[in-house]
């Protein structure tokens, strides 16, 4: 047997000693992980709800602008939208990874139903093309806009101001891109809500045809996408900016950064501190549990070290001790909160609105291989430090004080 | 010094604190210890006999005085040094054994090997032979708590003669066993001395001095009387 076998061999034997206290350490490491990873899991699961919705509801995987148009407020925007779309539309389509294209229009505008006069944001959409993406767009009432000529999709809190359901008709008021005034009669096919109040209670779509007739132009403001994979981003993002060098490519993440990056990263930062505060609880519960074993074999220690062990060999002794605690609890941890996901919690857990939302939504609590991996890392380093606090004031004890010691 | 002295003490002070009290344990103790012979230090509990065994042992540091290992100082060695002779040079045997509950006599005594740079192959030979040399051939796989005290005091001989020390230290050895157990084991100790292995045994048992061959009587940190002895 190896030296190190040796050692593995006598600290393994060794948590047998007292296997209600080796119970209790393993235990609190594996509270302390499986709780750690069903929280980062359920973290993971509110991220991606929150990605889901952003991606699906509004602004697809990013969007073209032409370049540094967002970086400033223009006094005639129109004159930096993308001209001339079609043929960038139909190169876009042939990059692999790209599955939806949507050419778009921001408007300000006001509407009316005869009565009531509203401020309002419209978007020209391709209806056919988004309705096939944009899942995460609830139609509370009527139906999404798809090929309606005349159709118009309110946002739930704009329908409810101007008082109309589907099968009314709203009329557009908006400024030509040659400072005319110029109107539409549209039809309201459906109402839709996204959870975001702000969004819901100031946006419609009308067909991107009628929005450009309405401004008088043939751009569009901006080209959003739809991508395989959220990975795929980076690599579209290059080669469309490769291609146009005119146009920039922005991800949702930085379009959407008050609701969703924002609450991402305080979700984050959230998440951080509990983790440590997770982390102290189970080094503590650790420290607490191996010092009263450490301090009752202070004679062990020093019979070890008057036959020449150093002090260095007893620590590496406690620490393996430690380690092997780490590794079982940490991996019983693990495959606890996986089995808790698959099992109790595979329907995913029904959460208040959010900041910014309207409505509920289930979380799942999704576990990945990675964060498992850290979660057991850290478990691991966890109980090495637990026995580190416990063994290294023991360790240091004068030879004839740890023989001398009851 | 004589020529056969493996360890020489001059004026050897030493004194506990424990918080600001004071217990002086040796007060200026000086003696010589043979080679390749039994020296019993004697005397009642508290007289400093234990704290000399842990001066010679390293395993308290010199306060006051010299202390001689085969002619070189042992005041002023590093952590390091004091580590080297403990595990090539000396081989400490206690009263309560502290034997590994969870390993066998094989692996107890193994285990005190493994700084002694050998293949595993040669760390078993030898850890076998030692116990064997202990009468426990047929108790190798055997845990400590399957064997008598005698036979557990027995390991623990082993685990501090397989290393070949020149020196093994042994406090209060007899004190856990009967009267008949405790003959054997000084008798091993003997036979190991007859061999050329010097032992200093710390004791107030009668029997155990009887093994000695030379009985050092401590009281109140100094010494009263030095005797030759005999079995």
């Amino acid at each position: 047997m190896s030296n190190f076998l040796l050692l593995l061999n006598l600290a393994a034997r060794n948590l047998l000693r007292n296997p209600r206290r080796t119970l209790a350490v393993l235990l609190t490491v594996a509270m302390g992980t499986g709780s750690l990873f069903t929280f980062e899991g359920f973290n993971h699961g509110i991220m991606n709800q929150y990605r889901i919705n952003t991606i699906h509801s509004r602004l697809g995987y990013g969007q073209l602008n032409t370049r540094g148009y967002r970086d400033k407020v223009h006094e005639k925007p129109w004159e930096h939208w993308i001209e001339n779309p079609q043929p960038i539309v139909d190169g876009i389509r042939q990059i692999p990874g790209v599955t939806h294209v949507f050419p778009r229009l921001n408007f300000y505008s006001l509407l009316s139903n005869g009565a009531v006069t509203l401020s309002g944001r419209g978007q020209g959409i391709n209806g056919v093309e988004e309705a096939d993406f944009f899942h995460a767009l609830n139609i509370v009432e009527g139906e999404t806009l798809k090929d309606q000529p005349d159709g118009i999709l309110l946002g739930q809190g704009l329908a409810r101001s101007l008082n109309v359901k589907p099968g009314d008709r709203v009329t557009v008021l908006a400024n030509t891109v040659h400072s005319s005034m110029n109107g539409a009669d549209l039809t309201v096919v459906g109402i839709f809500h996204t959870g975001a109040k702000e969004f819901d209670d100031l946006v419609y779509r009308i067909p991107l045809t009628v929005a450009q007739t309405l401004l008088d132009t043939d751009r569009v403001e901006s080209i959003s996408l739809g991508l395989k994979h959220i990975d795929d981003w980076t690599p579209v993002a290059t080669k469309l900016e490769g291609m146009h060098p005119e146009l920039e490519a922005i991800p949702f993440a930085v379009l959407d950064k008050v609701y969703y990056q924002n609450a991402v990263d305080w979700l984050g930062s959230q998440f951080d501190v509990i983790r440590l505060i997770f982390l102290l609880i189970v080094v503590l519960g650790i420290f607490n549990t191996i010092s009263t074993g450490i301090l009752e074999r202070k004679q062990e220690v020093g019979n070890l070290r008057a036959n020449g062990e150093s002090r260095g060999q007893i620590l590496a002794l406690f620490l393996t001790e430690g380690a092997c605690l780490g590794i079982l609890g940490s991996l019983t941890g693990v495959l606890i909160a996986f089995l808790l996901a698959h099992t109790v919690l595979s329907h995913g857990i029904l959460m208040p609105p959010s900041p910014g939302l309207t409505r509920q939504f289930h979380v799942f609590v999704e576990l990945t291989f990675r964060s498992g991996l850290i979660t057991f890392l850290l478990g691991v380093v966890c109980a090495f430090l637990g026995t580190l606090l416990a063994a290294f004031k023991v360790t240091r004890l004068p030879i004839g004080e740890a023989l001398r010691s009851v | 010094m004589s020529n056969t002295s493996l360890f020489v003490c001059r004026d050897l002070k030493f004194t506990y604190r424990l918080g600001k009290a004071l217990f002086p344990a040796l007060r200026g103790l000086s003696a010589e210890i043979p080679s390749g012979k039994i020296t019993a230090l004697a005397g009642p509990s508290g007289s400093g006999k234990s704290t000399l065994l842990h001066l010679l042992g390293l395993i308290e540091p010199v306060q006051s005085g010299n202390l001689l290992y085969g002619g070189q100082d042992f005041s002023g060695l590093s952590e390091t040094q004091k580590n080297q002779f403990r595990r090539f040079d000396m081989g400490f045997i206690f009263q309560q054994f502290f034997l590994f509950d969870t390993l066998s006599a094989l692996e107890n005594v193994e285990y005190f090997l493994k700084n002694q740079h050998l293949s595993s192959k040669e760390r078993l030979k030898r850890s076998e032979a030692a116990l064997t040399a202990v009468g426990l051939k047929d108790h190798l796989l055997k845990k400590p708590n399957e064997m008598s005290g005698g036979q557990r005091q027995r390991v623990a001989i082993a685990r501090a003669l397989v290393k070949s020390p020149k020196v093994i230290l042994a406090d209060e050895p007899t004190a856990s066993l009967d009267q008949k157990t405790g003959r054997e084991v000084m008798e091993l100790l003997k036979d190991l001395s007859q061999r050329g292995t010097t032992i200093i045994v710390a004791s107030h048992d009668p029997m155990a001095l009887s093994y000695a061959d030379q009985i050092i009587h401590i009281q109140d940190g100094n010494i009263v009387s030095e005797v030759g002895g005999g079995a």
